[in-house]
């Protein structure tokens, strides 16, 4: 099983969710920038969350596959066609053998994955698939894809089968090179891509700088530069002042600190980013609002708003639980009630509920969660307050109240 | 000793201990980085070290199920503030405790110091106002420990350099310094594992491989390590070079 690479893109490489456990050698996490497209992109083909996958980066490849494919795009939306014809973004695509997916420049974002079922095949380097190109190794011999390189997949799991059958079954005369799915990733699930407003939370260093300065920060319409890369993403704004000169010494960072160089202008730091740093931090961006950073290209604006670190981890568990919801819709399909789960939409345009509390309950329960009431925590408080609660990772998160 | 705990973002945490670059700080640090792994606790998901700074990342979502199942007072607090206490318990009572003075081995890092190896020397030399033979000895002489290992995977950030060879970067970075450079600044010194930008005075030049992706150990260094340097002449250089492993990707 394998896809040839035509035209390699601007920049595309094979990433999982990250290298971990060398970072007390030096080694950087890398893996995709935008982990949440990743992770929907393999679920829709029915891959594990971590299985590789192409970053392909504002201008993509062609790929010829040569046997029938069950694949996923998602993330930044690069124009995308099938022998000319429009593949849509956030579902499952079933790719005729001999098809050839051409993949063009960004209308949208930064970044799309692209997955395929049974996952992209390459040595795992140091417990992980994913290249780091600073450093040559990992992925697909350590670089990004040139033209003429061949990618082997695996096997298709049992539910990339069945998807895959019932597309076949489905297609019309007029498809021979590829059919898409009836449904697709609820747009309510998805990050706020196109708001340009992400959520920090405090730097250690933020009070070194001037008051001034800090007030900016929050107000101020930041502009990307072109220098950015997989490393950082680079901001140019009026220059930050600290309030008393720092000699720092060097300590941690990660993927989402925001540090600020003596030039004034702030990096977001990003998964190819060194493992230590000397700059102050002046705030570290939600892991929540990560995949909106990597989908900001160069010439894009940004604002930020601040949050406390108790609202960013309720917020990452919330987006814990619509991934659980939209994979467990995903894995069985044929059975009531999953696809009417507020993660999965179908063409008929009719808007899908949060279901029924019993459902809730019945649902997360085979999940290994609970889901529980205010009431039942706070029973002393009026029963207008009742915001639905998710137990999960050891703890009661609030989940948003929608009104049903 | 004291320290104090602060996040870093939502997934990850920094301890931090009072004290400068010293050897003594620096004891209690891997002491402590080690309590830590020993003990272990079901949301950390790896911990690194530098100077004076304990960094632990952990997975906020991860189940705490001894603290979730039994009590329902403890989903009051945040994954971040169960996770300060555990840590502030673990390190209850922490010292630089009487074992750590067993000697620690000593990892030989062959360098062939000046030449074509070391095109700083000379200027290195003329700035401490010593010869180039008294650098070199100078800086082989010494025992140093790895404080951090970063920049780039298997670069070893090591001290502490004697005073008299401490001296600023370079004004201008080279843009290129060759794979296995032993280099210094400040009162560090350090080796280049590829060939990469940088700013620190080229002394000489190791045949041995910083870090190999595919070797296990991948990083010939970690924190903590003891090290010295043993000057080796050109011929035996290129005799260990042509003994060690292939290269890879952008290596020298």
């Amino acid at each position: 099983m394998s896809i040839a690479v035509k035209r390699p893109g601007l920049m595309t490489s094979i990433q999982d969710l990250g290298r971990f456990g060398a970072r007390e050698v030096g080694v950087p996490v890398s893996g995709a920038l935008d982990t949440f497209a990743m992770r929907v992109a393999n679920i829709l083909v029915g891959n594990r969350e971590n299985s590789p996958v192409l970053e392909m980066t504002m201008s993509g490849p062609a790929l010829l596959f040569e046997q029938d494919s069950l694949i996923a795009l998602c993330g930044g939306e690069l124009t995308a066609k099938v022998n000319g014809i429009p593949v849509p973004y956030w579902r499952p695509v079933l790719v005729q053998r001999g098809s050839v997916l051409d993949i063009g420049y960004a209308r949208s974002g930064c970044r799309a994955y692209l997955s395929v079922a049974g996952g992209f095949r390459v040595p795992s380097v140091m417990n992980s698939c994913s290249t780091f190109l600073r450093g040559g190794f990992g992925g697909y011999e350590g670089r990004a894809l040139k033209e003429g390189d061949v990618l082997e997949t695996g096997t298709p799991g049992s539910i990339a089968q069945s998807i895959q059958r019932h597309l076949f079954n489905g297609m019309q005369e007029h498809e021979r090179e590829a059919a898409s799915a009836s449904w697709f990733v609820s747009p309510e699930l998805l990050p706020a891509y196109h708001y340009f407003t992400v959520r920090l939370v405090n730097g250690p260093e933020a009070d070194r700088f001037d008051r001034e300065s800090r007030e900016r920060f929050w107000s101020e319409t930041y502009r990307v530069t072109p220098r950015s890369d997989r490393m950082g993403c680079r901001l140019e704004g009026t220059p930050l002042h600290l309030s008393a000169p720092l000699e720092m010494i060097s300590e941690a960072v990660a993927p989402g600190t925001v540090q600020v160089p003596p030039n004034g202008q702030p990096i977001v730091l990003l998964a190819d980013c060194q493992t230590t740093g000397g700059y102050p931090r002046i705030a570290h961006v939600a892991s929540v609002d990560l995949p909106v950073v990597a989908q900001l290209k160069p010439g894009d604006t940004i604002r930020f708003r601040p949050v406390s670190l108790e609202e960013a981890q309720d917020l990452l568990a919330i987006r814990e639980y619509e991934l659980r919801l939209l994979a467990a819709g995903v894995e069985r399909p044929g059975q009531g009630s999953c696809n009417s789960f507020l993660a999965i939409r179908d063409e008929s345009g009719i808007r899908k509920r949060y279901p029924p509390m019993a459902d809730f309950i019945s649902f997360l329960i085979y999940w290994h969660y609970e889901i529980t009431d205010c009431r039942r925590c706070h029973p002393h408080e009026p029963p207008q307050c009742h915001r639905p609660q998710l137990r999960y990772g050891g703890k009661l998160w609030r989940l948003p109240y929608r009104p049903g | 000793m004291e320290f104090e705990i602060y996040p870093l973002g939502d997934a990850a945490l920094t301890i931090r201990w009072a004290g400068g670059i010293d050897p003594k700080t620096f004891q209690v640090i891997q002491e402590a980085k080690r309590r830590l792994e020993n003990r272990q606790h079901p949301m950390i998901r790896e911990i690194t070290s530098a100077y004076t700074t304990v960094t632990v990342f952990y997975d906020p979502l991860a189940a705490d199920h001894a603290g979730a199942i039994h009590s329902e007072d403890a989903d009051s607090a945040s994954s971040y503030d169960k996770l300060c206490s555990w840590i502030r318990e673990q390190l209850e009572g922490l010292c630089t405790c009487s074992d750590s003075t067993e000697s620690m081995p000593v990892i030989e890092i062959p360098v062939c110091y000046g030449g074509r190896f070391g095109a700083d020397l000379q200027e290195v030399a003329k700035r401490s106002g010593l010869s180039e033979n008294e650098v070199v000895k100078l800086h082989s002489a010494t025992e140093y420990v790895v404080y951090m290992v970063g920049f780039t995977p298997g670069f070893p950030y090591l001290g502490l350099l004697p005073e008299a060879l401490e001296m600023p970067r370079r004004s201008e970075p080279r843009l290129a310094v060759p794979a296995g450079s032993v280099a210094i600044a400040g009162r560090q010194t350090g080796i280049y594992p590829l060939e990469t930008p940088g700013g620190w005075h080229i002394i000489g030049r190791t045949p041995l491989k910083l870090f190999h992706p595919l070797r296990h150990p991948s990083s010939l260094l970690k924190a903590g390590d003891h090290v010295r340097f043993v000057p080796i002449p050109e011929e035996r250089f290129e005799e260990i070079c042509r003994s060690t492993a292939p290269k890879w990707g952008r290596e020298g």
